[in-house]
């Protein structure tokens, strides 16, 4: 063959041959010249088949060959160095943008193409997409989503167990795989996000998570995983729950396990249902978190107390804030007897705290 | 005060404040002692120096003061990536033509200006977010080059890459 085309995969390292082909115009237009005429040179000889496609094959490498010519001379964007369109790519975000990039142009595929950090968050909600996806990432870290895919196929299990030592992010609804997956050892994950509310408490698993700094979880009332390096953790039980949960109890024996916290969100509904308590403030000793910056209580509905706010112990330095859509609620719970602050005032001093509480609402 | 000289022989004379947004000039300073440094013509010269390091000036002078961006810092360069915000001074400072958005770019890149490389690829990103490969094309005077494997193999990434 005369012709040839690289068919490679990857970038050229160097800026300026973006177009990928071996053969300058006058070199092709020679080459197909010479092939015609070689094809039907002798008297009378029919041109076969095979010499009809083959030139064709030819023709279709010369066009590809100019257009990638024209491109690399005309575009604006094939003077972006490899390093900067992979930069703007980055800023794509979401895979419905991601892909359709690689679809533009051999330089924008290529280029794309071979930087597997652009793919490294992955979800497996379209399975044939989430593998492909991961093949992409060659060995860099992953994030990766299992949300809306509870029981993945056994090629994607098979692919997921491979990559445990390189996953730094996980989220997913909880379910027996992804319970089953975490008992596997996961020494990059810091960042774990369970979604669902997984039924009523019973006995199960403990496990020990010493890399997670990340925890975001809508039940955990009996604690699901230990995580001692822990140092930021958002818990939201849905409004309306399935099932009833006294998960008071639960949730400080599980900030009593992570005295590194640093930041702690809560938001959960209806008091003698999802938070409850055995024992009252009093009667217990407060739980520590010497290191939290901030504690924020997302939608405490009107009939809720603060009770878990009253049995922890924060330094003098933590921001508190109570996210509010109720002004009643304020105004009728205890120990708010102070005017309700005017819409847009960002704090909202308690005596009886003796701390700023802030409230967005 | 530093002298900046520009391929194209132009002198422009600012505060060592407003030089050093750039790491290439701030380094080059500091490693070499000097108060001049020249930036050199990219892609075998057909960058036009003067215009855009005018508009890339104008950058500076704008951000002069703030804090430059650590690179030590992942999850915060991660986070800046995910964001396609852009403040409102630096958006109409971009509204610029596309040659000229280019030129900003590659300037940036050269003289390692991260926050305004960064404004610059994001308005690309924007650009492109949300368009079809075709509109991409016609926006940016792209010919679609593929070759007949590859084009069969974006046929097949079609089957899924518009699911959810």
């Amino acid at each position: 063959m005369v012709l040839e085309v690289e068919r490679q995969n990857t970038v050229n390292s160097t800026h300026g041959e973006g177009h990928g082909l071996s053969l300058s115009i006058p070199e092709l237009c020679f080459a197909l010249k010479t092939k015609l005429a070689m094809s039907t040179s002798a008297p009378g000889k029919m041109l076969s088949i095979e010499s009809i496609l083959s030139a064709e094959e030819d023709l279709l490498i010369a066009i590809t060959t100019l257009r990638r010519m024209s491109n690399h001379h005309n575009s604006i964007t094939h003077r972006l160095p490899p390093e900067i369109l992979t930069e703007v790519a980055s800023h794509l975000g979401h895979h419905t943008s991601l892909i359709p990039a690689t679809h533009i142009c051999h330089y924008w595929r290529t280029t794309l193409l071979s930087c597997p950090r652009l793919w490294s968050h992955i979800e497996f909600e379209n399975e044939e997409r989430g593998l492909v996806f991961l093949e992409r990432t060659k060995s860099v870290p992953i994030t990766i989503s299992l949300v809306g895919n509870i029981s993945p196929s056994w090629k994607v299990r098979e692919s997921l167990w491979t990559v445990t030592n390189r996953l730094i992010a996980l989220r997913g609804m909880y379910s027996l795989f992804f319970s089953g997956f975490l008992a596997r050892p996961l020494p990059s994950l810091q960042n774990l996000d369970v979604l669902g509310f997984i039924g009523p408490l019973g006995a199960r698993p403990i496990l020990t998570l010493p890399s997670v700094k990340f925890l975001a979880t809508s039940d955990i009332g009996c604690p699901l995983v230990h995580v001692p390096n822990l140092t930021n953790f958002r818990f939201r039980l849905p409004r309306y729950s399935p099932f009833p949960v006294r998960l008071g109890d639960g949730l400080l024996e599980f900030f009593r396990s992570c005295p590194l916290l640093e930041e702690v969100f809560v938001s959960y509904g209806k008091k003698g249902v999802d938070l409850e308590f055995t024992t009252g403030e009093a009667l217990i000793d407060a739980v520590s978190l010497p290191r939290l910056r901030s504690f924020t209580h997302d939608s405490p509905v009107k009939t809720i107390d603060i009770g878990l706010y009253n049995r922890l112990s924060l330094p003098p330095t933590c921001d508190v804030t109570f996210v509010i859509k109720s002004r009643r609620w304020l105004l009728i719970n205890e120990p708010w007897t102070r005017p309700f602050p005017t819409p847009g005032t960002p704090s909202y001093f308690h005596e009886r705290m003796g701390r700023s509480l802030f409230f967005a609402y | 005060m530093v002298l900046l000289v520009t391929s194209d022989n132009k002198n422009f004379v600012v505060d060592r404040e407003v030089a050093d947004r750039s790491v290439f000039v701030k380094n080059t300073l500091e490693a070499r002692g000097l108060s001049i440094a020249t930036p050199p013509m990219l892609n075998g010269g057909c960058f036009e120096l003067t215009s855009p390091f005018l508009q890339v000036l104008e950058y500076c002078q704008h951000h002069r003061g703030e804090p430059l961006p650590t690179t030590d810092d992942a999850n915060a360069d991660e986070n800046r990536k995910r964001t396609t915000d852009i403040g409102e001074w630096d958006r109409k400072f971009i509204t610029v033509d596309h040659e000229m958005l280019f030129e900003i770019i590659l300037a940036a890149n050269y003289l390692d200006i991260k926050p305004l490389l960064d404004v610059g690829c994001k308005t690309i990103g924007n650009m492109v977010k949300g368009k079809s490969p075709e509109e991409v094309r016609k926006l940016f005077d792209i010919v679609n080059d593929f070759t007949p494997e590859e084009e069969a193999q974006i046929k097949k990434e079609n089957e899924w890459a518009e699911d959810p």
